[in-house]
């Protein structure tokens, strides 16, 4: 079925055709979640947020073709309100096993999960959203800059120094030497 | 081909593989939640400022009510009118100096794609401009008699806005751009309010906003900054080339003529850093701008320069490893505000995550280069923050609300900061954009 359809449907009340664009999003929206959050009882959280409130807001959304792009920006504004509420609530300690840094083969494409893993949660939230709406859901910077809310230029900036702090932690001892991860000055 | 460029060919499938992607257990639990959920109605942001219970019920009570006490009631409304008129009529003629102190009058947001004015001494919030457009980014001229701002261009892409001008208070509102614009797009009013200077795609545009809409294009193939251009008189502007952004800044008068180069690339330290931010100061005599260290090559510090180029050297004396950044600059020209970061190398992220490493706002004197704080420390992503005209208060939001258009980003209460005592408070009114503050004659 035509999703601009299902999106007509659901925004004059059709809650079937709703679960129908849902079922065909959550998956991702999930995934998405878990790559931001690092947590998935928070993930969880966030999908459920964002899912209530799309029902929710759906008919005053005036483009139907944009559902997908409006459903990730509720979706990653989701995780990142969460993220602030927790941090207002509790300082967590997070327990992570010794590990000792190796360079990495990527002759195969392959990156070493752990490896992953731990590189993203090196990263603040705000930079793991960049890094997973530009690599993971394939969005464009301009598109998620304009999610964000923030300048193109800062995007690149973020993204850029984000991807130097993978790097780094997931190739090992090769990291960017005209970047860092230090929190930057936005273009005036 | 490198292992850097490898990583970055290998993310997605790497992020698919780490994330493994399935329906979660807990979708049905959603739908079930979303079945029990009411949708809001298409006209629901209408309803909010169409106040149709109050109308109706006024119109009803009407006939109730004794004619002569109405009428007497009238008159006394007209008076009344007639007063406010006079009195507002009698203040539109005092406008204050489109640089320096001013007195302090409303701040302007963008709030779900209207714009309001709030007055942040009584948090009493008034809608400006409504209606079912997009509207975002308002700014005040520099005199406070008029709210340009961006709205949504109609067509299919959601990425680009009309300039609009309007009233102080929202009425008259009319477009004077004859071509979209990005919403990063950087928007300059001249000092007496009757153009507006537009930097965006590498073109400098003015557009007239007196009479019939006019377009000039000043320059191509240019990066304008917002605080480039020059106070008192506007007539000379800052840019950069926009095929080498950062590199060396240029100046130019403001018709496009006459330009050249203020900072060449050897003076500066060709640092990512350099140039990030570039402001004149309100009184035209210096430029500030963001330059990189030679011995700390990861920081930005915020630099000076005479107007003619000469005597550059750092604002502060604080060490190679403070980053300082978002700086503004004070009514008076003698102080400058900005952002400060402890650096610590590549882990700097997850001290920021507990809120370490970001230090309060920090004010540093032109004259001598001593920095005090002001105010809690930030978020760890530092403030975004603006002076008040009368130069008394700093009002400072999260950096996220930064050139925001997005009508559905979260509220965020703005903290002042008291620059006499140093102690800040967070207001009792939200935003959910970038600021603007209304300078008014003293």
């Amino acid at each position: 079925v035509d999703q601009r359809l299902l999106v007509e449907r659901a925004q004059r009340g059709d809650h079937d055709a709703f679960a129908t664009l849902a079922g065909g999003a959550v998956a991702r929206l999930d995934a998405a979640a878990r790559l931001i959050l690092r947590d998935q009882e928070l993930a969880r959280d966030a999908v459920q947020e964002a899912l209530v409130r799309a029902w929710r807001d759906l008919p005053t959304l005036r483009d139907a073709e944009r559902f997908d792009a409006w459903l990730h920006r509720l979706l990653v504004n989701a995780c990142l309100d969460l993220v602030r509420r927790r941090k207002r609530r509790v300082v967590e300690v997070e327990l992570t096993p010794l590990f000792t840094p190796s360079a990495a083969d990527f002759s195969g494409g392959v990156v070493d999960r752990d490896l992953l893993d731990r590189a993203l949660r090196a990263l603040e939230p705000d930079w793991r959203a960049i890094v997973v709406l530009h690599y993971y859901l394939g969005m464009p910077l301009p598109e998620v800059a304009a999610d964000l809310g923030i300048p193109l230029g800062t995007a690149k900036s973020r993204l850029h120094r984000a991807m130097s702090v993978l790097r780094s932690t997931v190739v090992g001892g090769v990291p960017d030497e005209t970047s860092s991860a230090l929190p930057e000055g936005r273009p005036a | 081909m490198t292992p850097i460029d490898r990583f970055e060919r290998a993310l997605p499938t790497a992020l698919t593989d780490l994330a493994d992607p399935r329906t979660p257990d807990y979708f049905t639990d959603i739908l079930g939640l979303t079945a029990r959920t009411r949708q809001r109605p298409a006209w629901a942001s209408l309803e909010r400022w169409l106040p149709m219970a109050d109308t109706i019920s006024r119109s009803t009570s009407v006939p109730r009510l004794p004619w002569r006490s109405l009428g007497v009631a009238l008159i006394l409304l007209a008076l009344l009118i007639a007063l406010v008129a006079v009195f507002v009529g009698s203040r539109q003629h005092r406008l204050p100096e489109p640089f320096g102190p001013a007195a302090n009058g409303l701040v302007a947001y963008a709030n779900g794609g209207d714009i309001y004015t709030v007055d942040p001494a009584t948090g009493v919030a008034s809608a400006v401009v409504t209606g079912s457009e997009l509207d975002a980014r308002p700014t005040f001229s520099l005199d406070g008699s008029k709210l340009a701002f961006l709205r949504q261009a109609a067509g299919p892409r959601v990425d680009l806005f009309d300039v609009f001008v309007a009233g102080s208070d929202g009425t008259d509102a009319r477009v004077v751009s004859t071509d979209p614009v990005p919403p990063d797009a950087v928007i300059m009013w001249t000092p007496k309010a009757d153009s507006l200077l537009v930097a965006a795609d590498g073109r400098l545009v003015r557009y007239g906003v007196t009479d019939a809409p006019q377009r000039q294009v000043i320059a191509e193939n240019v990066l304008v900054r917002s605080g480039e251009l020059r106070p008192p008189d506007a007539a000379q502007i800052l840019y950069e080339p926009d095929a080498t952004p950062g590199v060396d800044l240029w100046i130019m008068d403001i018709d496009g003529s006459n330009a050249r180069p203020l900072l060449p690339a050897s003076a500066l330290t060709g640092s990512q850093y350099d140039l990030q931010i570039v402001r004149w100061s309100p009184d035209g005599t210096m430029i500030a701008f963001t330059c990189g260290a030679e011995a700390a090559p990861t920081t930005s510090h915020v630099c000076l320069v005479n107007a003619d180029g000469s005597g550059r050297r750092w604002l502060t004396d604080e060490s190679p490893q403070v980053f300082e950044s978002d700086f503004v600059w004070s009514p008076d020209s003698r102080s400058i505000a900005f952002n400060r970061w402890a650096t610590g190398g590549l882990q700097a992220p997850q001290a920021c995550g507990d809120g370490g490493g970001i230090f309060p706002i920090g004010v540093a004197s032109v004259a001598d280069g001593t920095v005090r704080d002001v105010g809690a420390p930030p978020v760890c992503d530092g403030a975004l923050f603006d002076w008040s005209p009368d130069g008394t208060t700093i009002l400072s939001l999260p950096p996220r609300l930064f050139g925001s258009t997005d009508p559905t980003a979260a509220p965020a209460r703005p903290v002042a900061i008291d620059l006499v005592t140093g102690t800040s408070v967070e207001l009792p009114w939200e935003v959910t954009s970038d600021i603007t503050w209304q300078r008014v004659a003293p």
